[in-house]
């Protein structure tokens, strides 16, 4: 049996049992826009001319119940063609706005005679109408002013504001790592942006919703070094073979903590001394934390008593600066004085033979590390980093507490800085961060984050505002969101310098 | 006789050999004569052209089993090497030679990124590099062919930072400038396209015109320090056009006609092969193809990264249960055991593959070996990122330029730079620079 019908429509009983009217309506509407996918009435006529040709070769009687057919098919095919062609010009203005908030800003007259141009000129060269629209969407896409967060600078040296759309643009990418929604692009379009109070408004909502996560997800993981965790191979799985089934979720945690963090205007501080984390059945096994069941992630509190809450109690932060089949207290150390504390040690000395990536026997971990640190010339370095590593040496190199060492001796936290603290365990460090290093902890997390939302080097002209954070964060609980407003603020984040000014940034 | 008659000609006849069952390339003689050519000004230009592969291997090699002594016949190898012992006598094994600038950072990254060019890198956040010599030769010698060069690779590129050098450095020996790595293929299906597939649409020149012609006034609104990056945006953008312009015609440059003029192997499957040995083996089979075809003359082929994280389930392990897979290369490649030997072999019988199939390939008076420069290293001599010395070896004879069967050890001599067997290989293909990275004189024994 032969059917000239390509498409069924059997929605009857839906319509007519389920639906109400609107959505009786918007049923037939999505058919009608799958018309234009299918291209059913075209299709349909192909098929009857090759239908009638095959009949009238040798099926009179055929052609002759085709023919009266003919009418309708042709018609429909002719009415659907119009239509196409009258709905031509609408994607053409599609591609244009689409191009307005790829771009981010409305396009000035040149760009959309330019693009309107490109369409027309392939048109007349008998470039089909759907080529044609994927070409336009090509240039957009490939266009430096999609690709690059484009400013247009001030003529001389003189800095000057950046235009309400730039200042979006700037504002979107810092906390959402994206592009401007529509509704902050309609702050910009009625040039009340650059308002303070407005931007400070736009900012909180923002912080609100949940594309505030990739401020976490990307400033958050870069600041810790723990960006792109859940790919990290680093691990012996003889050793550690839940590891790798792990990584996922302790990147997930590392996150959701720094979600909450941004969104919900915590103190600084907190992320060193918090007593909560967020947790799944999984993380909470391997930390040995009970009473957390299923994949759900949910906010625990109290679990400072178990070495978590905080970066420092992060098995994403541990692992990382923690060696294959061992863990090191140098690396943890060095992450700690260099990464938290933004202090700078010298390159070390060439030809410093290769610790041994396992414990040789007899010897504890700390004693090969010390074997290693005594040396004159190590040592130097070595007395301001290594403490941080032997107090956190409670942790293995997955992030567990302990109470041995991978060679089985006993584990040895004590340790003192030059400047004559003493050390004893995670929560001494904690103590030690808030306490004599405050300020300076401080200070360093709210550099990393003024040279993430101004996307470049931070500055000896940037101290000033760096001072000026300090300051009113003290003055504020250390709260979030005076950092971060005290980077809208700035002059840094609202206004570029003039197009002579020297090229280098640093 | 018109010449697509003849040409019609010889593909019959070597599909006729196929059908027999002889797997024979038709010598280049041959094919050219049967073609009815006019004839071709001058011996010289029908000469078959000089290829440079580079394979690369990360994170060096066995501490005791990367050696060669002796020459020709006489030739010992070293467990490593082992695998190419065939090809001894169109070895070049080179001992000594280093790369200044790689031992600044003393870690994978900071020894890897500049090992084709010896420019200094730099650490932070920034990517800096030099143009590496393979893509050096792009822009010059390969610009008479279809495809300048190809770049490949078995393992994706690593963006995070190391030890303040950016894991970039790490995934790219070939830059095309100092501040952009070549875009590495990782997918054999698309290495395939781009060697053999000419399709542009209708629309791609007009789309880049239109983006070309946004450049004069975009430049005059914004900062210099923009102006720069935008620059490099535009000239790769000129670059794609020159390729689209480029698609279609065909390298026969020289009066030379390459024996093969359309891919013999079946386009690879879409994707990347989950098995590392076979994704291996189509790149080097891509390779071997696209001088076959002389659809390039340059191709580097980077097997794994430095710092890799590639498990090899394939091989199996010396304790006798299962594969090398409980640890990744790079840690492996600390342990210094019997699996990294395992490991470093099957990395050199991907070199032996490639060797022994361009050897198969008459190519005018020699095989492709002969006429070719296949240049085997890594950025570190072991895997304790030792690269006091680097580990080279060479197979093929630059059509006759290099006498091979030796050992050529540089160790302790002044002026081992790396670069200056660059400035050799480049001399081979026509490129003579008076200096290369940190180089001012080309190694006169190669």
């Amino acid at each position: 049996m032969i059917t000239l019908n390509l498409y069924y429509r059997e929605d009857d009983h839906l319509r007519r049992l389920m639906l109400d009217d609107g959505e009786a309506k918007e049923l037939d509407r999505l058919w009608d826009e799958l018309l234009f996918i299918a291209q059913e009435p075209l299709e349909l006529e192909d098929v009857y001319e090759q239908m009638l040709g095959y009949a009238s070769q040798d099926r009179p009687d055929l052609v002759k119940s085709f023919t009266p057919l003919k009418p309708a098919i042709v018609g429909r095919a002719e009415a659907f063609r119009k239509r196409l062609a009258e709905v031509e010009p609408r994607h053409v203005d599609g591609v244009v706005a689409f191009a307005r908030q790829a771009f981010r800003r409305p396009l000035v007259p040149e760009e959309e005679s330019r693009l309107r141009t490109l369409y027309d000129t392939l048109r007349k060269k008998e470039v089909p109408h759907e080529d044609a629209i994927r070409a336009m969407l090509a240039h957009v896409l490939v266009a430096p002013d999609f690709l690059y967060k484009i400013e247009t600078a001030g003529p001389g040296t003189e800095a000057k504001p950046v235009s309400d759309h730039e200042l979006a643009t700037r504002l979107s990418y810092f906390l959402w790592s994206s592009m401007p929604d529509a509704e902050l692009l309609a702050a910009a379009e009625t040039g009340r942006l650059h308002d303070p109070e407005v931007l400070k408004s736009q900012a909180r909502r923002m912080l609100a919703a949940p594309a505030s996560r990739r401020l976490a997800e990307e400033f958050g993981t870069q600041w810790l070094h723990v960006h792109g965790f859940s790919t990290l191979d680093e691990k012996n799985a003889e050793l550690f073979p839940t590891f790798a089934g792990l990584r996922a979720d302790m990147e997930e945690e590392t996150v959701r903590f720094l979600e909450d963090f941004f969104r919900n205007d915590r103190s600084i501080l907190s992320l060193i001394d918090a007593d909560h984390t967020f947790l799944n059945e999984r993380l909470a096994k391997h930390y040995g934390i009970a009473g957390v069941t299923g994949d759900a992630w949910r906010r625990v509190d109290g679990v400072r008593k178990h070495g978590r809450g905080g970066i420092l109690g992060l098995a994403a932060t541990l692992s990382t600066q923690a060696g294959a089949s061992r863990t090191s207290p140098i690396l943890r150390g060095n992450w700690l004085y260099e990464t938290i504390l933004g202090e700078k040690l010298p390159k070390p000395p060439k030809d410093v033979p290769q610790l041994a990536e396992t414990v040789p026997s007899g010897l504890s971990e700390r004693q090969l590390i010390s074997m290693h640190s005594e040396n004159a010339a190590c040592a130097k370095c070595h007395r301001r980093i290594d403490p941080f590593g032997f107090a956190l040496e409670e942790f293995d190199a997955i992030g567990r507490l302990r109470t041995t060492d991978a060679a089985g001796k006993p584990l040895d936290t004590k340790a003192t800085l030059p400047d004559g603290a003493t050390l004893d365990g995670q929560a001494s460090v904690r103590a030690y961060l808030l306490g004599a290093r405050r300020d300076q902890f401080v200070r360093v997390f709210c550099r990393k984050l003024l040279g993430y939302a101004l996307g470049r080097g931070v500055q000896l002209s940037d101290q000033p505002l760096l001072d000026e954070m300090a300051a009113r964060l003290a003055a504020a609980d250390y709260r979030i969101s005076v950092a971060i407003d005290a980077i809208l603020a700035s002059p840094q984040f609202r206004m570029i310098r003039g197009r002579e000014a020297a090229d280098d940034a640093t | 006789m018109s010449p697509q008659l003849s040409r019609r000609t010889v593909l019959s006849r070597r599909t006729m050999l196929r059908g027999l069952g002889v797997s024979m390339a038709l010598p280049w003689m041959e094919s050219l004569t049967a073609a009815g050519e006019p004839a071709v000004a001058g011996a010289a230009a029908a000469t078959p052209p000089v290829r440079l592969a580079v394979l690369f291997a990360g994170n060096g090699f066995h501490s005791k089993e990367w050696w060669a002594k002796g020459s020709g016949k006489e030739m010992e190898l070293g467990k490593v090497l082992e695998p190419v012992a065939d090809f001894r006598e169109k070895m070049l094994f080179v001992k000594g030679l280093y790369n200044e600038e790689a031992r600044k950072g003393n870690i994978h990254s900071s020894q890897t990124g500049n090992l084709l060019s010896g420019a200094p890198l730099a650490s932070g956040g920034e990517i800096r590099s030099g143009t590496s010599f393979d893509q050096h030769l792009a822009q010059t010698y390969g610009r008479g062919t279809k495809v300048p060069s190809l770049v490949l690779g078995c393992e994706k590129s690593n963006p995070s930072v190391h030890k303040n050098y950016s894991m970039l450095y790490s995934s790219h020996i070939s830059w095309s400038s100092p501040t952009t790595p070549t875009p590495l293929e990782l997918y054999p299906a698309l290495a395939f396209d781009r060697l053999f597939k000419d399709e542009s649409h209708a629309g791609d020149a007009s789309v880049l015109d239109a983006v070309l012609e946004t450049a004069d006034d975009l430049r005059r609104r914004i900062s210099r320090a923009d102006r720069r990056k935008l620059d490099e945006y535009f000239d790769s953008v000129r670059d794609v056009e020159a390729r689209i312009e480029a698609a279609g015609k065909k390298g026969e440059l020289q009066g030379w006609r390459p024996a093969v003029e359309k891919p013999d192997i079946p386009r690879p499957a879409d994707g990347i092969p989950q098995d590392i040995a076979e994704h291996m083996r189509l790149m080097c089979d891509i390779l071997v193809l696209a001088f076959q075809t002389d659809t390039t003359r340059i191709v580097t082929l980077k097997l794994n990264n430095d710092h890799s994280a590639l498990r090899f389930p394939n091989l199996k392990a010396s304790s006798g249960t299962g594969g090398i897979d409980y640890m990744i290369h790079h840690l492996l490649s600390h342990s210094d055991n019997a699996d990294w030997l395992t490991v470093n072999r099957f990395f050199t019988e991907q070199l032996a593959h490639v060797a022994r199939r361009l050897d198969a390939i008459q190519d005018g008076e020699r095989t492709a070996l002969d006429n070719s420069m296949v240049l085997f290293c890594s950025s570190m001599l072991t895997g304790n990122h030792n690269n006091e010395q680097l580990p080279v070896v060479m197979l093929g004879r630059a059509g006759g330029g290099i006498e091979t069967g030796r050992v050529l050890d540089y160790s302790g001599k002044s002026d081992r730079q790396m670069c200056r067997l660059y400035l050799s290989l480049m001399a081979k293909m026509g490129v003579r620079e008076k200096t290369f990275g940190d180089a001012s004189a080309p190694l006169e024994e190669v």
